[in-house]
């Protein structure tokens, strides 16, 4: 099994009014080639248009405890990890 | 990811979703994002140090009320975490360092092969981790209870962590040029000399299964040697 990483990094995420340093996370990204997606599941991920890509972030003030999953659908979905993750679909 | 029909949340349950769904979603879980934590602590250790710990998934014993979705990447990544090689491990760090020595310590972090890990209490912790530093041994690394958790979880059975431990201490004081390293330092603090090795032996003696003291020459003779 193979990932690929597409990137790294820290970014500022926009929200409500606070200092800056509160808003900062740190986030990767990857996706999986095909030549690594299980055969089984490769026919209905081209079906359905289900891509291989997902990512992690964490933010980096420690006063962050809240978690969410991040799909582009849908956020605040409590995760019980440190790290928030978006996935595509 | 794989969602329900009304778009509002990833399958995570046969029951609530098609199981090819399912399965699509449990492989990105336990095969894309799992991996990817590793790799994303490998950077955040680096860059945090022993405060990265806290971006460390929960071990999946310690969970309260789990997801599906949590335990799933918790569950897989403390599989892969068990064997990794990745450096996360940031060492202890050193006690200040007294005239007339120097300081080993580098700031690279450890693999899970090259760490010598501190699951000792917290009071043995404090006095045996810093001597053992002063010994000259670098690569001890004290994670917080709940990496212990899953850690000690995650290698049993197949990988043995180097762990700290009284018999380990025993054998690094075989060595006469580290007996001689700490009888010296302890002259410094002549007040404190007999409660020290007083604590040293107690620890020493806390599993007497082996060989117990045998070449270990903790205490200066009257003549000095």
């Amino acid at each position: 099994m193979e990932i690929t990483v597409t990137s790294f990094g820290r970014m500022q995420i926009s929200g409500p009014p606070s200092p800056p340093e509160s808003n900062k996370w740190w986030t990767i990204e990857a996706s999986t080639e095909d030549q690594h997606i299980p055969l089984e599941l490769i026919k209905m991920a081209e079906y359905n248009r289900l891509e291989a890509t997902y990512g992690l972030a964490v933010p980096e003030h420690p006063q962050h405890t809240f978690c969410f999953m991040g799909l582009p659908l849908q956020t605040n979905y409590h995760l019980s990890l440190p790290a928030s993750i978006n996935a595509v679909s | 990811m794989a969602l329900h029909s009304e778009k509002q949340a990833p399958i995570s349950e046969e029951k609530n979703g098609l199981p090819e769904g399912l399965r699509w979603n449990n492989w990105i879980f336990k095969e894309g994002i799992a991996i990817l934590y590793l790799v994303f602590l490998r950077h955040l250790m680096k860059l945090h140090g022993i405060s990265g710990y806290r971006f460390w998934p929960t071990p999946p014993s310690e969970l309260k009320n789990p997801d599906h979705v949590s335990l799933t990447i918790s569950t897989e990544f403390w599989k892969r975490a068990g064997k990794s090689s990745f450096n996360l491990y940031p060492q202890t760090p050193s006690p200040p360092p007294t005239p007339g020595t120097s300081q080993l310590q580098t700031s690279e972090n450890l693999s899970i092969k090259t760490a010598i890990f501190d699951f000792l209490s917290a009071e043995q912790s404090q006095f045996i981790v810093p001597l053992l530093m002063r010994l000259g041994v670098t690569n001890i690394v004290t994670p917080p209870p709940t990496i212990v958790e899953g850690l000690i979880r995650a290698t049993t059975g197949e990988v043995s962590l180097l762990l700290v431990t009284p018999a380990y201490v025993r054998d690094i004081l075989r060595n006469p040029t580290r007996c001689k390293l700490l009888q010296d330092h302890w002259k410094k603090d002549p007040e404190s000399l007999m409660s020290n090795i007083s604590k040293l032996i107690s620890f020493l003696l806390e599993d007497t299964s082996e060989d117990c003291l045998t070449g270990c020459s903790l205490l200066p003779l009257d003549g000095g040697s």
